[in-house]
């Protein structure tokens, strides 16, 4: 699974990072940001899934 | 006419279109039905007063679901739907045109509506938000040298305002607390709203109430304050917050008070039947308080465990958020989170008049309950997790003394 931030979209609510500060950090635009290149671990799926789906602004995707 | 859904979601904004999903995402494999009373497919509605009004995006621009996403997901969304009936012996919902559709579960997302002045009905001149149809017809109102009075200084007044004073109106902003914001906030924080209003031209007439809206005799509208002073204008907007929808479960048996009355699970007092969004109550674990929120975060959030909890009867996750809305003013944006009150101890750990940012703690008890921040986004982040950590009150203020 892939993560990949539509940064536009972004409002830095801060809701994945919230849920999942290992993926995700604050950006120095107050935007979020993914940590490495949003390659998830399968073990990390759902909670990368979660955290996605939590985001008010839908701007964070999944590829699977 | 008798249909049947095994989940039956009424009201088709965010919370229960994000309940539909969230059921899809934890493998719910049998029939979900949402109502929607109106026209629409589900929208982003905290653009309306921001994006929309302000930016001139569109009513296409806004939508957050296509049919073809419903589809895939397998959520039957019924449009121009009412439920007008429900009763919870039979597990039914009877519609306005007479269908009847039974339930296993049933979500209540009813959301809210305007709370109306009855000075101010809705008509030619005289407007208030809530739909993707109000917004648009509010920026056609507010497009040009227009006069505008915004009744209330709330989040939706004061976006509004903020909107029309960048489409080149003069805007006129009556609040009856003695500054925005001030009933929540407290007056420090207020005083400081104000001035941001202020800087933008828009005049404030604090500490007053409407009396009436009339005609001018002019072709316009005539706002009379209680003290007798007169305001003409072309449009008034009227943002003087929300009602939960409820009328419809009266005669049902079902606990409502100001909103359905639910559990820390978000189950209402009949089995079977849960509260999603702006129409819930329920009581918050984290800050010993019944709450019913009115915030677009509140309604993603509490759809996702109300999804859980249909699904996990005898293992419910209790609903106990950090509660968070933000509002996009003069280019500025405001935060708030948890729970402040006026009467609390107010803290301010950050004020850069340079960067326009200001940070204010709410204190009560010895310990943070809240905090309010004006372009703040990094700090407001630590403190939302703070009090969702129920972080002490001396560890939040190391933060803001390194």
């Amino acid at each position: 699974m892939k993560l990949f931030i539509e940064v536009e979209k972004c409002c830095g609510f801060g809701e994945c990072i919230a849920l999942a500060p290992d993926l995700f950090r604050m950006g120095d635009d107050n935007r979020a940001q993914l940590i490495g290149d949003g390659t998830v671990d399968q073990a990390d799926e759902e909670r990368a899934g979660t955290a996605a789906f939590a985001c008010p602004a839908e701007a964070i995707g999944v590829e699977e | 006419m008798t249909d049947r859904s095994d989940v039956l979601i009424v009201g088709g904004s965010i919370a229960g279109v994000r309940t539909a999903e969230g059921l899809r995402r934890l493998s719910f494999e049998g029939s979900i039905t949402v109502l929607e009373a109106g026209p629409d497919l589900p929208y982003d509605r905290p653009a309306l007063s921001k994006q929309v009004l302000a930016g001139g995006e569109s009513a296409e621009s806004v939508r957050l679901r296509s049919q073809a996403d419903l589809d895939k997901a397998r959520i039957e969304l019924r449009r121009g739907c009412r439920g007008v009936g429900l009763d919870v012996d039979a597990r039914t919902v009877r519609l306005d045109d007479g269908t009847v559709i039974e339930y296993s579960d049933l979500v209540i997302a009813t959301g809210s509506a305007p709370r109306r002045l009855p000075t101010a009905p809705a008509g030619p001149g005289v407007h208030y938000l809530r739909t993707v149809r109000d917004a648009l017809d509010l920026r056609d109102a507010i497009d040009g040298p227009v006069r505008v009075v915004v009744v209330g200084a709330g989040f939706i007044g004061s976006e509004v305002a903020a909107a029309a004073a960048a489409r080149s109106a003069s805007v006129t902003v009556v609040e009856p607390y003695a500054f925005p914001l001030s009933r929540v906030l407290g007056d420090l924080v207020g005083k400081r709203l104000a001035r941001l209003h202020e800087s933008k031209g828009v005049q404030l007439v604090l500490g007053r109430s409407v009396r009436e809206v009339g005609d001018d005799g002019a072709g316009g509208k005539r706002v009379v304050l209680d003290d007798g002073t007169t305001l003409d204008c072309d449009v008034v907007v009227v943002g003087v917050g929300a009602i939960p929808h409820t009328d419809w479960l009266a005669g049902s048996g079902l606990d409502v008070a100001d909103g359905v009355v639910c559990d820390e699970f978000c189950r209402a007092s009949a089995p079977h039947v849960f509260a999603a969004g702006d129409v819930a109550r329920w009581p918050n674990e984290l800050f010993a308080e019944s709450m019913r929120i009115e915030h677009w975060t509140n309604a993603v959030e509490q759809a996702g465990v109300v999804a859980w909890n249909i699904l996990h009867p005898d293992n419910p996750r209790a609903y106990a958020p950090v509660p968070y809305v933000w509002s996009d003013q003069y280019g500025s944006r405001l935060q708030i989170v948890g729970r402040p009150r006026a009467e609390d101890e107010v803290r301010i750990v950050l004020d850069d008049p340079a960067g326009d940012s200001l940070v204010a703690l709410y204190v009560r008890d010895q310990g943070l309950v809240g905090a309010f921040g004006l372009n703040a986004p990094s700090r407001m982040l630590v403190l939302r997790r703070s009090l969702a950590a129920r972080a002490s009150l001396d560890e939040v203020m190391a933060t803001f003394t390194l």
